[in-house]
């Protein structure tokens, strides 16, 4: 008999373990995606890999520009396979990304007169997506604080602090930059 | 008159014979000439990069009047690295078939602001470890501005490449590292 009585015992604290488990993986899973939901979708994720992307063209910015004190130094301007593709025909597909890519410069004593890269100043990313960004010419606009991916400069702003300059480049599809063979 | 048709026939036959042998000897000559020239030619070793602009973009610099290499190689340059090279900035050790090209641009300045202008030239380093074996495993060639066939490089400026990069001998021959 206490036999028997503890086998039921057992059986019932498995069934019981079980039920516990599956009602925090449920919750789990439902809190998850309640997080992915409630995150605002407008938001430009950061650019992974950018870096080994087409190199569009590069300007310097010296220290007799007016610009200097702001955003002095060398930038590039980078494609994804689909901003190339905008950059051949002038129409942006959806999923082009655009990358602005803003460096300090240095000079060097030992070897005067040569300018090179210094520390990342920002990075400005455009991204196509017509229906999510319909308000700003279909281009989400976003900048991130010098190597940050998270530290994010635009956020609300982007029809002041960006689509009002682009609009100017509306036969261009809003962008400034021309691929350099 | 029989032994003249004979004759003449037996010429006919030595003629086409003659025609024959004649062909093939100018066709031995020209297979030979071409293999020699291809023999003869060594700048061929390193093509032409086709498509490069492509590739990963390494860094940049600009060298300006104050720097004596300013008459050269003045002006903003940007190096390219095709995937295999992309692995030997990771590693350290550039596998064959690393490909390098440095792409020298002129300058346009105005109001502070400097903006790219013509192509001076591109410089390109081939990884060939047999083929290259004397110059650190490296070819070395240069086009002019936006030629693809316009070599720059001998055989002696060649050694002159390998003279000063074979200073970075434990960074396998190269100067530059990747900028993140």
């Amino acid at each position: 008999m206490p036999i028997h009585d503890n086998t039921v015992k057992l059986i019932s604290s498995a069934k019981w373990r079980k039920g516990v488990f599956l009602a925090l993986a449920v919750t789990c899973v439902m809190a998850w995606s309640l997080s992915l939901w409630a995150m605002p979708n407008d938001e430009i994720p950061y650019p992974t890999g950018y870096r080994q992307w087409t190199h569009v063209k590069s300007t310097i910015i010296g220290p007799k520009s007016s610009l200097y004190q702001q955003i002095g130094g060398i930038q590039h301007i980078y494609a994804n396979e689909k901003g190339m593709e905008g950059y051949r025909t002038g129409r942006f597909p959806e999923g082009s990304i655009l990358i602005y890519d803003f460096l300090k410069t240095e000079e060097n004593d030992n070897n005067p007169g040569v300018v090179s890269e210094g520390a990342r100043r920002f990075t400005s990313v455009m991204v196509k997506d017509s229906k999510r960004y319909a308000a700003t010419g279909g281009w989400g606009f976003e900048e991130f604080r010098g190597d940050s991916q998270t530290d994010r400069m635009i956020g609300a702003d982007a029809p002041t602090k960006c689509y009002g300059c682009h609009t100017s480049q509306k036969e261009r599809d809003f962008v400034f930059s021309s691929y350099r063979k | 008159m029989k032994i003249r048709i004979y004759k003449n026939a037996r010429k006919l036959i030595s003629f086409a014979g003659r025609r024959r042998v004649i062909f093939l000897a100018l066709a031995a000559a020209c297979i030979l000439t071409w293999s020699l020239s291809l023999w003869a030619k060594p700048n061929d070793a390193v093509p032409y990069p086709a498509g490069y602009r492509l590739w990963a973009h390494v860094r940049s610099a600009l060298i300006g009047p104050k720097n004596p290499a300013f008459e050269n190689s003045g002006g903003i340059h940007h190096i390219y690295a095709n995937e295999k090279a992309m692995e030997g900035y990771r590693d350290g050790r550039f596998p064959d078939g690393s490909v390098l090209v440095a792409d020298f641009l002129e300058t346009r300045e105005s109001e502070g602001v400097t903006i790219e202008g013509p192509r001076r030239r591109i410089d390109v380093m081939v990884k060939d470890s047999k083929r290259f074996a004397a110059t650190g495993g490296w070819g070395f060639e240069q086009f002019r501005g936006d030629s693809q066939t316009d070599r720059l490089v001998t055989a002696e400026t060649a050694a002159t490449c390998f003279a000063c990069h074979s200073k970075q001998k434990e960074r396998d021959s190269v100067f530059s590292v990747f900028r993140k």
